[in-house]
Order: structure tokens, then sequence, then C-alpha cells
């Protein structure tokens, strides 16, 4: 079988959640014994933009994986500034507008022409995620070869006229979670595909060692966790915001630290307790899940939230934002974590979790078992093989 | 629709544990007990101050390369929005800042109606060889 996987970014230093799971489920795949292949643009990641080549473009073999790289398409960066805002709020904008807002959003013409040359030869195409021109033109080519891994998000995007069309043509849909699956049919109908609610792969042996985060960093005492890009998509001012004022009511010695790309204004009152780290290599952020007190995840834009099985795997419970209807999902259902819908439940969720340390080795140890029951990549590759792929 | 019948979320579907020695906490629960507690007199509000920003649209890397209005924005530390909010403030940055002109030709850019007659092309291009390699 010879499969390949459609992406606007790819490499070990694309940061994205999206990216992530393409990158481990092609390399799970393809050690499986089937040939995958991956289709991607020159750039490294969302955070450094798409017209930015940093990949040379043309054919590498990367962990066991074909990766053909190619340029994506220049665009006029203001109107598609002013176009991605409007979207983004929510406002309707033209078929026009929209047309053009899709073919600036990471779209490739020679990465379509590869497709249309090449495609042939392959007996699935899986476009990752939803909203780029990689994906919605893309598809386009072989629609019945079209498997979309959509990590749906209920945003602006979502909405555009292009996407019931998207969801229409794919012969499968795979979900990360049931609420994304649940939202997906709440915005498209007449969906022929058969849909697979397939969760995501997980590395079940990660090595994490607190105490050496802890001495590399130089850090004591306590901290909540944030792990991910500090995108305002993220939701991390928010988590700063209530972290500060958490900080102003209370006199423990707990902090908040932050590992990820990209940059956040921390205010100055709160700088003694809030900790940027930025990106930090794989093996220190697996370290420090394992030295954190708690995972906040307050992202309420998430399609699986792979950081809280990586917490959960580490020994660490979470608390994520009760507004996201899959990390809740996940929360609730394994037991793994606490919720919070405002300021108060913040405060009362971390206080009751510094206070009481039984309950969070029994959050972690419900979390890590909910990961091995669901998202091992032994039966997420056959998952693939016989629901995704198979006739 | 067809839904392919999966293993996944079994916790979901009820108190399915791999392990019955291990006793899933009820996070609603706890949840309910924590509300409850601060319902009694001491819960606090949201913190004042200003509301979040609105999630901010991505920037493509010219828009923050050296010498563009929003890096100097971010070089001076001006408020933030002060782009959108003061008319003409962005084109007056840009007349100070710009770059000379390249000497090379731009990239043809991306629209909408470009690609639509490209990948119908390609569309096309497709069919006509399946209907070559059916032909032959």
């Amino acid at each position: 079988m010879k499969v390949a996987f459609v992406i606007p970014f790819f490499g070990a230093q694309a940061s994205g959640g999206a990216e992530a799971l393409c990158r481990d489920t092609a390399t799970h795949l393809a050690q499986s014994g089937i040939s995958v292949e991956i289709l991607t643009t020159r750039a490294l990641d969302l955070a450094h933009g798409w017209d930015r080549d940093h990949h040379p473009a043309g054919t590498t073999q990367e962990d066991g994986l074909t990766v053909h790289r190619f340029p994506a398409d220049r665009f006029d960066h203001d109107r598609f500034n002013r176009l991605n805002s409007r979207i983004l709020a929510g406002e309707a904008v033209s078929l026009d507008d929209e047309n053009d807002f899709l073919a600036m959003h990471c779209s490739s013409v020679p990465l379509f022409e590869h497709l249309a040359d090449a495609g042939a030869d392959f007996d699935w195409l899986c476009f990752i995620p939803y909203l780029f021109g990689t994906t919605v033109h893309g598809s386009r080519l072989w629609p019945e070869k079209t498997i979309l891994i959509p990590c749906l998000h209920d945003e602006g995007y979502a909405r555009l006229r292009a996407m019931p069309p998207l969801f229409q043509r794919a012969r499968r849909i795979v979900f990360n979670a049931r609420a994304e699956q649940r939202l997906c049919n709440d915005l498209y109908r007449d969906l022929d595909a058969r849909q697979v609610l397939l969760g995501a792969g997980v590395d079940t042996d990660l090595a994490a060692d607190g105490a050496r985060f802890r001495r590399k960093y130089g850090i004591e005492g306590p901290f909540v966790l944030y792990a991910g890009r500090k995108a305002a998509g993220k939701n991390v001012h928010t988590l700063i915001r209530y972290f500060s004022h958490y900080k102003q009511r209370t006199r423990n010695a707990l902090r908040l630290i932050l590992i990820g790309p990209a940059e956040i204004p921390i205010p100055p009152k709160a700088r003694e307790h809030i900790l940027d780290l930025g990106f930090v290599p794989r093996a220190d952020k697996n370290d420090a899940y394992s030295a954190a007190t708690v995972l906040c995840q307050p992202s309420v834009n998430e399609s699986f939230s792979i950081v809280m099985m990586e917490s959960w795997m580490s020994g660490t419970p979470c608390l994520v934002n009760g507004r996201c209807a899959v990390t809740r999902e996940h929360a609730v259902g394994s037991g793994g974590g606490l919720i919070f819908e405002n300021y108060a439940d913040f405060e009362g969720c971390l206080d009751y979790l510094l206070e009481h340390e039984d309950m969070r080795d029994r959050m972690a140890r419900a979390g890590r078992a909910y990961v091995l029951e669901n998202c091992t990549w032994q039966s997420i590759v056959a998952r693939y093989r016989e629901q995704v792929f198979g006739a | 629709m067809i839904i392919a019948p999966g293993l996944w979320f079994h916790y979901l579907d009820g108190p399915n544990m791999s392990n019955p020695a291990l006793e899933r906490p009820d996070v609603e629960a706890l949840l309910a007990e924590i509300r409850a507690h601060y319902a009694q007199g001491c819960r606090p509000d949201e913190p004042a101050g200003v509301p979040p920003p609105p999630p901010a649209p991505p920037l493509p890397p010219a828009a923050t390369e050296p010498g563009t209005a929003w890096n100097l924005q971010r070089a001076l530390a001006l408020p933030r929005n002060i782009l959108r909010r003061v008319p003409g403030l962005r084109a007056a940055i840009r007349g100070i800042t710009r770059p000379p002109p390249a000497l090379t030709a731009p990239a043809p850019s991306a629209t909408g109606r470009a690609i639509e007659a490209r990948i119908q092309a390609l569309v096309l291009k497709i069919k006509s060889r399946a209907a070559e390699d059916a032909a032959s």
C-alpha cells in the first residue's frame, strides 16, 4: 500500500499539533510496512509564515519517509491579514474574497501539479488539517482517494463556503475526538465519507525526569506548566491573566512556567511568578511535564490536545478549560484532570490540587490508564489499516 | 453517514475500566465540591482590568521583518492596536521604513481565480489521462 500525507508544514522543527500528529502518524505507518510519502511546502511552520522558504525544494528521506517540498505561492500580506481578521471575527465575506483568502492561505501550485501527476500512484491521499489551501484545493484533484484528517475547530474558518464541499467530497474523515466529530456533523450535511473516530497516537515510553528539568533550568518549588504555542488562539493570555490575579490573592510559592514557541507579554507585576522558557527540546518538554504540579490547557480550540496525554504519561494531572468540548471530554472521561470555566473555578481547582497530593497522583494514574487504553501507536496503526485504509 | 465501529473512548461509555483496581476520580463531582466551597462566601470575581485581547490573526513573515510598521510598533513599545486606531499611522511608518524596491520582479501572487483556473486545468488533465488509459 502506498499513501501520501499532504500538509502545509512538515519537519522535526515544525511546531503545531497537526504537524506533530502528521509526522508521528506517518512515521508509525511507515514502520508498519506501508509506503508513506509527504507532500508539503518549504516553510518551517505556521508561526514563521508560509512564504518564507526554510527547507530546500526537492525530495529528501526523513525518518523512513520520502518528503517532497514545494514553494508556497506568494501573496499580498495586507490583504490576507484584513480578510483573516474578518473571517476569524465571524464576519461575512464575499465569495471572491473567500476564494482569494483560501488561495493565499498556504497554496502551492507546484505541489498541486506534482499531485496531479503522481496521485495515480497512491492508494490514498491524506490531507491534514482542513483550513489550508493545500487541503482545500489539493483534495479536489483525486477525490476518490481523499482522506481528510481535519483537526476541526469551532472557528470562523470552519464556516467558509468552501468547507461543506471539502468534507462532502472526502471518502474518509478521521477524527481525533468525539466532540470534533459532533462539531463536523453539526456544521456539514450530506457527508458520504466513512467517519472514523480514531484519536491519535502517543509515545507511551516517555523517559521523563522532573529533577533533571529543575536542575537544568534552576527551578524550585511547585509550578503550573503551559506547553504549546503562545498564540492568542490558544487562550494563553487568559491563563496569564488568571494566574497573575491568583498570585495577587494567594501567598503560596506556586509559579507558572511557559514552554513553546512565540512570545507573549507578561504583566510586569507578575514577572516574578511567571517564567517563559521559550521553545525547549522535546526531551526537556517531557521532563517539564514530570516536574510540574499540574499541566494547564487553557485553549478552547483543540481537536485532540496531545500535551494532555503526554502530561499523564509523565505522571502529572491536567487542568483544562471547560469551554473546550474536546479537552473537557478527555478530563471527564479519564478522570485525569479538573476543569475551569471562570476565575473562581481556576483558583479553586489550583488550590485543591495543591492541597491534595493523593488526588493528583490518582488523577495522573487515571489519565495514564486512559492513554494506554486508547492512544498506543500499535492500536492506532491497526485501526488505520482496518478502518481507514480498509475496504 | 457511516460510522466505523471503534474502541475509542471506552471510558465515556461507562465504567469500563481496564484495571478495576484503579478508582477513577469523578471529575464533575469534584468540581461541584470545589464550587460549593466557593459558594460559601469566598467566591472570587473575574479579574478586573482590561479584557483579554481578541484572537489576533497569524502574522505572515513579511509583516514581522525589520523595517515594517508592525515591527517598529513593537520596538517602540507602542500600545497594542495603535496601527489600527490611528488613521494613516501605518502608511506613515511605511513611508519612513520601506526598503528600496527589489531589483527582481516579485513572485506572482496567489488569487482565488488564478488557483481556480489552475485546479480546473489539472482536474481536466487527470480526467483526460484516465480516459486515454481506459481507451488503450
